[in-house]
Order: C-alpha cells, then structure tokens, then sequence
C-alpha cells in the first residue's frame, strides 16, 4: 500500500496552508540567486502540489520528484503536470546519491512516515553536498507509536520503538517513554534533526564556512501530527542577501524550539468571507459573539494561505 | 633520618622514575618504529621529494639492537640542544611535516631497549658520538646532561659516510626475550610496513635483519565509465598557527575482493594510522543493539558486498600538531575538528561507492539465475585499469554507469529451512505438493487472514 493509495490529499487544509507559506518564503530566495536558477527536489506523489506551485508562482522549471513506488510508475507519470518534472524512482537515499548538487537547491524532504535512522542519514547526506545558498526542509509523521497490540501500548513501549527506529545514541538523553505522547514526539523528533543539521554543518565548518540559519518549523494536524522542520544553508557572503530577504517579517517564521502551529479552524466559506472584510487590521471591529473567539484568531493568522474555494490542481 | 626539615619541599623528579613513566606505556614494536620515523624526518629534511635514496636497516638480536640509515645526520647544535632533551623545547627548529613531533622518540625507545647506548651521527659537515651506560647515568641525581664522546665541526663529510647510527646493548631481559622470538620480528616488519606504507611507496627503503620490507600498492580502478572519487580540502590555518592542514580523500574499488583489504586508510604526513579501517571511525555505520530476537537488517555494517571498497584519506601539514592522530600515532583522534570533517566528506562520498556494491551484488544475483553474461557494472568493473591512487588527477564524486535497466523485478524471494517433518506435517494439511507449494501456501493464507 503505498500512501498516495490511502491517503486523499486534497483534503489535507493544513498541508496547502504549509505549502502557500513555504512558496512565500521561497519566492525570497530570489535575494540570493534568480528563483529561476534554483533546482527544485521534492516528493511529488501523485498530486505535485508543491510542484505546481512553485513552478506556477515561482518560475522554478528544474524540479525533480522522488518515488519510491516502482511498480506504479505509469501512474505517476500519468500525473505528472509539467514537462519540466524529472521523475526519479527509488528510495530517497538511493536517488539523492546519484544526484549532484550543483548551484542553489530547494529540497523538501516530505516524508509521510516517522522518523528512522535511514532518514537522518539522508538529511546528513542533503546537508553535507548542498552548496550555499540552499534551503533544506524536513517533514515527518510525528505522531505518538501505538502499537497493534493493545498490551504493548505503554510508555515503554513507545520509548522502545523510538529506540529502534533512531538509534539510542540520537535520543536526547533525558527523554522517557511518556513524554512521547501528544506533541511530545514531535518535540523530540526536533531535536534530533535540528541537531543532525547542525553537527553536519558544525563538523564541515573547518573546511568551508556554512551556515545554517533555522526558517521554518511547523506542527499540524490533518489526520496524524506532522513536523516540518528547515532551513538556509549559507556562506558568509551571503550575510547581505539574507538581509533583504528579510525572512523574520513573515509571520510563520520560527528559529528556534517554538514551533509555528498550523491550527485550521472549522468555519464555512460564507464565515469566512465575512471575516475577510475585517482584516487585516479590523479584528477588534469583529462584532462578538457571532463566531468562537478561537476560530476568528486561527483564521486571522492564517488568512492570506487559505484556500478560498475548493481548489483543483488543473 | 635528616635532624632538620627545610623550608622548601623536593618536588625534583627522579630519573628512574621518570625512565619507568617514559617508558612504560610504549609497546617495543611502536618505540622501534619511532625510530624508523626519525629517520625519514632526517630524509625528509635533507631531500624533499624524493626519497629513494634514503635508507633504514636495522639489526637486532637478544643480545644488541641497531639501527643505521643515510638520512643526513643530526647536526651538531640539535644533538647538545635538543636531540638528547626529554621533550621538545618551544625553540627547537620545527621539521618541515615532521612525525617525530613530541620530541621523546629517540631517548624513549634507548631507555625501552636496555642499558647501555651508543649514538654516532655525522652531517655533511659536523660528526659526533655520544656512549652512555644508563646504570652509571642513573647514580647521578642532580646531572641530568650526557657528554659527547667525541664531536667534530667544519669538516667535510662523504656523503656515503652522512647518516646516524643508534646501538643498545644490555638489553633489557624481556626485550631479550621478545628480539629472540620469530613472531616478535614478524609482527615488527608488518607493523613498521603498514605505518610506513606511504614512504615505502615513495622509495624509502626499510630492512629489518636483512630482509627488505613489502611496498604495498593502493590501487584503484579508473576508466572513463568508472571514475573513483577524489577531492582535496584545505582547512585554514587556526588562530595562533601559521599552518594549516590538506586534506585528500581518494576513494573507489580494487579489483581485489578482498574482505581483509576493504575499508578506509587513513594517513598523517605519510604515516599510516589506521589500515582498513571497517568501523564507525570512519564512517561505517554502527549496528546498534536491536531488540532481542529482532535481527537488524536495515543497516549496512561493513559487509561483504564491500570488499572491493577501498578509501585512502592523508592529513597533512607543517604543524603536526593539528593533525588528527592519537598521541600513540596508531590511531585517529575522533573529537578532532580537522577528523570531523574529513569524515563528513568520507561519508559523502562512500555512499555511492556503497549503491554501487549493492547493485552489483544484486546484477550478480539476477544473472546467476537468468545465466545470461555478466551485468553492466561488472564489466565495466572488469573493463577498468587498475591504477595507482596517486595518478587520479579528476576531482569529483564517484561516477559509475547506469544499471543496465532491467525491469526492476515486483517480487522477493524468501528462503529458509524448517524442521523435515513439521514441514510434512504442514504439507498434509494443505494438500501441497512440495516444499516450495508449501511456503506459497503458508504466505498466501497469511495474507488472507491478516493482511486483507
């Protein structure tokens, strides 16, 4: 079973919310280099979404998307949307390998599953061959293990399997099995790849001088938890790029531990459009008691990346 | 019982105290060996490039160790100054990529042998000689200098006379007993062969009780379809240092599937310090504790797909200080920056080498059972010249060709064996025919009840 044959995602809100967020963000990339100079690497599936935003918003015609399901080959490419997508098929780590990595990138390693040694590995590999100025994002399932069995759900249990899906030696050492539950996975999973990332560019830094500054960090919810995290790889001359790129002005940009939480609030178009006329600057004009105070908040936050009517990838 | 107690305390080392320290962790191979080192100092020092007409031999027997070589001398001033110093002072003139860097090799390894040495060493324009007994030096407290037996300046030597010559007698009983033994002298030509891999290659010749060591070759294959990787860094010179460190990464395959031989070497300024290295040292993934009774399959620990890996990495730099091995030169110092990065790159560049191994195992797999003739890779594996590392002069990442594509197959085989008559057992139920119907059968009803 492969996800794109369980999963429907174009009902994934949160997920097209994270997706205009990031093609905002990427189009400032155009600070440092032409957008259209940029390699985009992704994990397109079957729907390339984020293929046909950013090449759609973003001009960026060199995409590639990773598959890994050999034997639906024919229907992935019968999905493709643009010429300009390269289609390569095989585990990420395998493709990634025999990619070379030469000028600017955009990757995003969208990953539907939890967080394994395989994947670090991977992230180890991206961050070690990118040439500056790239951005790197991560994205992982971070929901709490529940085990099929019913008797192997406790807080060992779970702290079992975290152990042999990243290693013992990548778990921070003061983390047990119940703080696993709810976000805390999320939280730990963090962690780990904030600091896979940084050893990699800390250990490098003799040789050339990297440096990776932390853009993004999202937690959402369509179905199961979801972590993104990323980031800009530089060198010191691009000190005066990052400047004008001016990435802390947009509103989801986080730097550190605090994550941005993408919270999709339950409220009808019409309800929607109504609120439109009040914002951005309007909120406290919001006649009260009409809506939950909860619902105006999340969509004032995140109004601008809402899909105003039922989107279709065309 | 001295009547009075001063005012100051003696805090003044012995000297036997000090000899046993010096000497005691110090294996008798190693402290030979950092002989050899300064010899090819002295090489290095006196010709630059090229080393083939310098040379080391050594004698030894239970009864007397000596080593000679042609390698320029220790000149006058660094004998009375610095040569016979235990420690290297601040102001010793530094030896350009030098090995021997702390500085105790020669005295270390006269106290190891025995009790009695002998030193003689002639320059191009100065000889001397310097004769101890170790047990009369030792009477002595306060007087820690040796004498010269004889010394000369300003005389013109031959250059077939310009060398240095290092004797010890009174050989310590357990170094007597080791120099006696035939395994002792066999373990001291492979290890003095291994850490000296790099001179060997460059002509140094090296010979222990009349046998000449072994050059071994690093080779690896090169064509236009399969390029080993190769890349060349250079780390800055830190604060404080006017030197900095170059690093060159050369890594592809032998032709030689050799389990033994696969893995990294790793070098500092020409002295081997770790030989087929297949451990997380450097950068071969750790199998870390699996779950009893779970087998950990998914990572790839150095494995025998691997035997036709071969890494080579050098460090060099004036300073050798900086350079990433451990006090014992035997080994890398992991924590070190300059090693950190360096195995970023290592690990980097393995991992196509690594694909590579697999997808050959795997074409390999395919057409012992299609029996067809070999695959792409190892053709092209077969195809390419097997050359010395040193004349790969392309920088890049490893570049292989393409898998020859064959529909990736959709199925896996399972294999496995299981006691004959629970097997038959399971045959009757099913009403299988045969062993195989019956592995078909099992997974199929598994699917069915569990999976669907």
């Amino acid at each position: 079973m492969f996800s794109f044959e369980t999963i429907n995602y174009r009902l994934r809100p949160a997920k097209a919310i994270e997706r205009k967020m990031l093609c905002e963000a990427f189009a400032r990339m155009s600070s440092f280099a032409p957008l259209s100079s940029f390699r985009y690497i992704g994990m397109g599936s079957t729907s390339f979404s984020d293929f046909i935003l950013f090449h759609r918003y973003l001009g960026i015609d060199d995409l590639i998307s990773i598959e890994r399901a050999h034997s639906a080959e024919k229907r992935i490419r019968l999905n493709i949307p643009f010429k300009c997508i390269k289609l390569l098929l095989g585990e990420c780590g395998d493709v990634l390998t025999d990619l070379e990595f030469k000028g600017p990138h955009i990757i995003w390693l969208d990953y539907d599953g939890r967080l394994t040694t395989d994947i670090l590995r991977d992230i180890e590999f991206v961050v070690s061959s990118a040439t500056a100025p790239s951005v790197v994002l991560v994205t992982v399932n971070a929901h709490p293990y529940v085990s099929r069995e019913p008797s192997k759900r406790t807080d060992e249990d779970r702290y079992e399997q975290l152990k042999s899906e990243v290693g013992e030696i990548r778990i921070p050492h003061n983390i047990k099995g119940k703080d696993l539950k709810n976000w805390g996975t999320a939280d730990v999973y963090y962690r780990i790849i904030n600091g896979t990332i940084r050893g990699v560019i800390d250990d490098s830094s003799v040789i050339g001088k990297r440096k990776y500054d932390q853009l993004f960090h999202f937690r959402y919810e369509d179905g199961a938890k979801m972590l993104t995290i990323g980031g800009l790889i530089t060198t010191p001359s691009d000190h005066t790029a990052y400047e004008n790129a001016a990435f802390e002005k947009l509103c989801f940009f986080r730097q550190g531990a605090e994550p941005f939480n993408i919270d999709v609030p339950v409220l009808t178009f019409r309800e929607m459009r109504w609120l439109d006329q009040f914002l951005p600057t309007g909120l406290t004009d919001i006649p009260p008691e009409v809506l939950p105070p909860k619902a105006v908040d999340a969509y004032a936050k995140l109004y601008r990346y809402f899909p105003m009517y039922a989107e279709t990838d065309l | 019982m001295p009547d009075t107690v001063t005012d100051t305390i003696n805090a003044a080392p012995t000297k036997q105290f000090f000899i046993y320290m010096l000497v005691r962790d110090v294996p008798l191979v190693r402290a030979i060996i950092d002989l050899v080192d300064n010899s090819l100092d002295g090489a290095l020092r006196s010709g630059g490039d090229r080393l083939d007409d310098y040379w080391v031999t050594i004698q030894l027997d239970s009864n007397r160790f000596q080593i000679r070589d042609n390698c320029g001398g220790i000149p006058l001033y660094i004998a009375s100054e610095y040569a016979f110093r235990f420690g290297r002072p601040p102001d010793a003139p530094p030896t350009e990529g030098s090995i021997g860097q702390f500085g105790v090799g020669m005295k270390r390894t006269i106290f190891k042998l025995g009790n009695y040495f002998c030193v003689r060493s002639a320059t191009s324009h100065s000889r001397f000689s310097v004769r101890q007994d170790v047990k009369q030096w030792l009477q002595n407290a306060e007087e820690w200098s040796f004498g010269f037996e004889s010394k000369e300046s300003e005389v013109d030597v031959p250059i077939e006379s310009r060398g240095t010559e290092v004797e010890v007698l009174n050989l310590h009983q357990a170094v007597s007993e080791s120099f006696a033994r035939e395994t002792f002298l066999t373990e001291l030509k492979i290890a003095t062969e291994n850490a000296h891999a790099r001179s060997l290659q460059r002509g140094f010749r090296i010979s222990i009780n009349g046998t000449p060591l072994g050059v071994q070759e690093f080779r690896l294959l090169s064509s236009e379809h399969l390029s080993p990787a190769h890349v060349h860094l250079e780390m800055e010179a830190p604060p404080g240092s006017p030197h900095g460190v170059r690093i060159n990464i050369y890594a592809g395959l032998s032709n030689e599937r050799s389990f033994e031989k696969g893995g990294w070497y790793v070098f500092c300024n020409g002295r081997q310090v770790l030989a087929a290295d297949q451990s997380s040292t450097t950068g071969w993934t750790e199998a870390f504790e699996a779950a009893e009774g779970e087998k950990d399959i998914k990572l790839p620990k150095y494995h025998a797909d691997f035997a036709y890996f071969r890494g080579f990495v050098f460090f060099e730099s004036q300073d050798s200080s900086l350079l990433p091995w451990t006090t014992t030169k035997t080994g890398v110092d992991s924590d070190s920056k300059v090693y950190r990065a360096a195995l970023r790159e290592m690990m980097k560049l393995m991992r196509p080498i690594i694909k590579f191994l697999r997808d050959l195992a795997e074409e390999a797999g395919e057409h012992n059972s299609s029996s067809q003739s070999e695959g792409s890779l190892a053709e092209a594996m077969k195809s390419a010249p097997n050359v010395i590392y040193s004349s790969i002069e392309r920088i890049g990442a490893f570049a292989s060709p393409a898998r020859r594509a064959r529909t990736r197959r959709d199925t896996v085989n399972i294999q496995y064996e299981r006691p004959r008559e629970l097997v038959e057992k399971v045959k009757r139920r099913l009403g299988a025919e045969s062993a195989r119907q019956v592995g078909e059968m099992t997974f199929t009803y598994f699917v069915e009840a569990e999976c669907e």
